[in-house]
């Protein structure tokens, strides 16, 4: 991650436009920070997602990335995480969704595929703002490991549901009706 | 990790011994988690980082460096006790560490941690929450299978990042300053 510049920007010039030249990117306390352009493999996977996910569509909303969350207004922070599920009854009328320039509410499951280049400590602060606005799962998908792990929400911290493994399907708890193995999220990988 | 039984052992029967049986675990509030034997990779580079830390620390007498088994006790009740691959402990901070002690109730200054593939993120997150509450001032998340070093620096209100050191660069500590470790070293 590279910071664009050291000019701190308001929910104002946000709302305006800007960062005007930039798709992805995330907003910490104001600060651009540009993500680095993702590897061939990463994308593979994320497209895998995609359209393992557009099959359920009678149980889920899928948005991909880049598609920004808002954590809050003050103190601009936004987020790009790679895949946003929204249940499907939480969407009334996709068709105003659709007209939405950011996501302005909180995502039912948010999934992030990690690159090997992702430092613990920013995905800490990103599992942080999502648990702020009030994520209920998240999924890391982890192509290293080939494995994908479920953390809920519970109490007072993340914890795991589960470091799901190639020859399992994904265990969720805000969408129990998916039936997702591992081994078609790193198909052909 | 295992749950290797669900009873809820307390303060007490810990002081007294209990896990009897276990050398490798960490007991999280009374829940006794058996950890899983390491792997050959990941043994390697403990000893690695052992052998060039040991050098640097004990030349210089900054203070002393165990390898896991030691108990670090998070707090008592309820029960909560975390085994870091390394840890370092500033001379200054533990003038006369007693020979017969059996855990170390007082924060390393240093805890190392290797990463294993199979770890879960989230008990990541909750041993590095542990490791801020008792006051450690940083951590080392070693990554054997992208090969690098990511550095944590305690701050006011949480983890900082001091950075995430390749294999063509060397680690940055704010507690060793004067260490000059090339990550291609450990791997």
């Amino acid at each position: 991650m590279a910071e664009v510049a050291q000019k701190v920007l308001t929910w104002d010039e946000y709302v305006r436009g800007e960062p005007a030249d930039l798709e992805r990117y995330e907003i910490v306390d104001g600060v651009v920070i540009e993500l680095p352009a993702p590897t061939v493999k990463h994308q593979w996977i994320v497209g895998n997602l995609h359209l393992l996910l557009k099959q359920q569509e009678n149980v889920v909303v899928v948005l991909v990335a880049p598609c920004d969350v808002v954590v809050r207004r003050e103190k601009l922070r936004t987020r790009q995480p790679d895949l946003v599920l929204i249940r499907k009854e939480r969407v009334s009328d996709l068709k105003d969704l659709l007209q939405q320039e950011r996501i302005d509410f909180a995502p039912d499951v948010v999934v992030e595929v990690l690159s090997p280049s992702d430092s613990i400590t920013t995905l800490m602060e990103k599992l942080d703002d999502y648990h702020q606005i009030g994520v209920k799962e998240v999924w890391l998908v982890n192509p290293a490991t080939e494995t994908v792990e479920v953390l809920v929400w519970q109490q007072e911290g993340w914890n795991s549901l589960g470091v799901f493994r190639r020859d399992e399907t994904i265990r969720s708890k805000v969408l129990p009706e998916l039936e997702l193995g591992v081994s078609q999220v790193f198909e052909s990988v | 990790m295992a749950e290797v039984a669900q009873k809820v052992l307390t303060w007490d029967e810990y002081v007294r011994g209990e896990p009897a049986d276990l050398e490798r675990y960490e007991i999280v509030d009374g829940v006794v988690i058996e950890l899983p034997a390491p792997s050959i990779g990941h043994q390697r580079v403990v000893r690695r980082l052992l052998r060039l830390l040991e050098d640097f620390v004990s030349s210089r007498s900054l203070g002393e460096i165990f390898p896991a088994p030691l108990d670090v006790v998070v707090q008592r009740n309820p029960i909560r006790t975390r085994q870091p691959d390394l840890l370092f402990v500033r001379a200054e901070n533990a003038p006369n560490l007693d020979k017969q002690q059996e855990r170390l109730e007082f924060a390393p200054d240093l805890v190392i941690e290797v990463l294993s593939p199979s770890d879960s993120l989230a008990e990541l997150l909750k041993k590095l929450n542990d490791y801020y509450r008792i006051g450690v001032k940083e951590v080392w998340l070693v990554n054997p299978l992208t090969r690098t070093v990511e550095v944590l620096a305690r701050q006011e209100d949480d983890w900082e990042l001091v950075g995430v050191f390749k294999e063509t660069e060397t680690v940055q500590s704010r507690v060793l300053l004067e260490l000059n470790l090339p990550v291609a070293q450990i791997f």
